[in-house]
């Protein structure tokens, strides 16, 4: 049985008020409804992007290093960190927040200048085995950075669907049917004062027809 | 005139009535010829927060439509959720946002009344592919 809401008087004034509020919170309820649906879908939709970014993470890593023992190998770790060490870093990494359905998440982008193809510099003792090791490693980065964007969205639409799934259940289960018990008990009320208003009314009326038969 | 200081007709609509249900409406949609030439392409929601907008989903969409209609083309594009017709649409006047849609999804969309209906696993379509050049709003 739902608890009714408290009310300063039973009139008909609140009677008007509560059934104002009761339309507005089923309006509302159907907004937080959707939103909950829309925040499951995207998060949905991110969690099956993470799976796939992750495995693709995953492998490119494990090819870099394949590539880097390779490298290594042939080059040497000496020559290896002197190639590395020639040029500094050339990608940005624009920063920044989106709004998915009302939650904000963070946004990065990675932007890689257009001159360099690789990570690191060309040196006298590059090959194809650098290369190749540059271009992974590349990938890799990429990777890392739309990883870093969609784990960090995961946490913060999940605490957003949590909360929105609370305020939709106080909506449904707790709200809106206090306020229908109230407007029922308060509609109850109001019909008992009319049936003893007529009842009252009948009792005075057969009261003066005894009275003027008498008299008369 | 600079699109900063430019209300359109969607958001004079939405202002009025919905404004704090749904505080990640920006205050102020941009163009995307505007947008193509900023360093940081962004717009400033209701909440007071900036939204971003990718370069490379605004280069896609530079790419999907005729240069003529950089010009027209709002963005965010909006997706109004209706709670009470259980529907969500797009608005499109001139049909550029129906265009791109279709394209997306590979599919001719209808226009009737200057909106395009679109279903749930539409929408998750259109959000994998512009993520921050569409924005849900939820109506009553």
């Amino acid at each position: 049985m739902a608890k009714k809401i408290s009310i300063a008087r039973p009139t008909k004034m609140e009677l008007i008020r509560l059934k104002r509020r009761i339309r507005l919170a089923k309006r509302i309820q159907k907004i937080v409804k959707d939103r909950l649906s829309i925040l499951i879908m995207e998060f949905l939709q991110m969690v099956r992007r993470c799976v796939v970014v992750k495995e693709r993470v995953n492998s490119e890593y494990a090819a870099a290093y394949a590539a880097l023992s390779v490298a290594m190998g042939f080059h040497g770790s000496v020559t290896l960190k002197k190639e590395m060490a020639q040029s500094g870093p050339t990608v940005k990494i624009r920063g920044g927040t989106r709004n998915v359905a009302g939650v904000s998440i963070p946004f990065f982008e990675g932007e890689w200048e257009e001159s360099t193809d690789r990570l690191y510099g060309d040196g006298a003792d590059s090959s194809s085995y650098i290369d190749r090791t540059c271009e992974l490693a590349k990938r890799c980065l990429e990777g890392v950075i739309e990883l870093a964007e969609l784990e960090k969205a995961l946490e913060l639409i999940g605490m957003e669907i949590n909360r929105t799934k609370r305020i939709n259940n106080a909506l449904e289960y707790i709200i809106i049917p206090g306020l229908d018990e109230t407007i029922k008990f308060l509609t109850m009320k109001f019909e008992e004062r009319d049936r003893e208003e007529t009842s009252r009314l009948k009792f005075v009326k057969h009261l003066i027809e005894g009275r003027e038969t008498y008299a008369f | 005139m600079p699109s900063d200081f430019y209300l359109d007709s969607l958001l004079r609509d939405f202002l009025g009535d919905c404004a704090s249900l749904n505080p990640q409406l920006p205050l102020c949609r941009k163009t995307l010829k505007d947008l193509l030439t900023e360093d940081h392409p962004h717009v400033t929601c209701g909440d007071g927060k900036d939204h971003f907008f990718k370069k490379g989903e605004l280069a896609y969409l530079a790419g999907v439509i005729r240069e003529e209609a950089h010009e027209s083309l709002l963005l965010p594009i909006i997706i109004e959720v209706i709670s009470a017709e259980e529907r969500m649409i797009v608005r499109s006047d001139k049909g550029i946002e129906k265009d791109i849609l279709s394209t997306v999804l590979d599919m001719p969309l209808p226009l009737s009344e200057g909106m395009v209906t679109l279903y749930p696993s539409q929408v998750g379509e259109i959000r994998k592919v512009l993520a921050t050049t569409t924005q849900y709003v939820f109506r009553p």
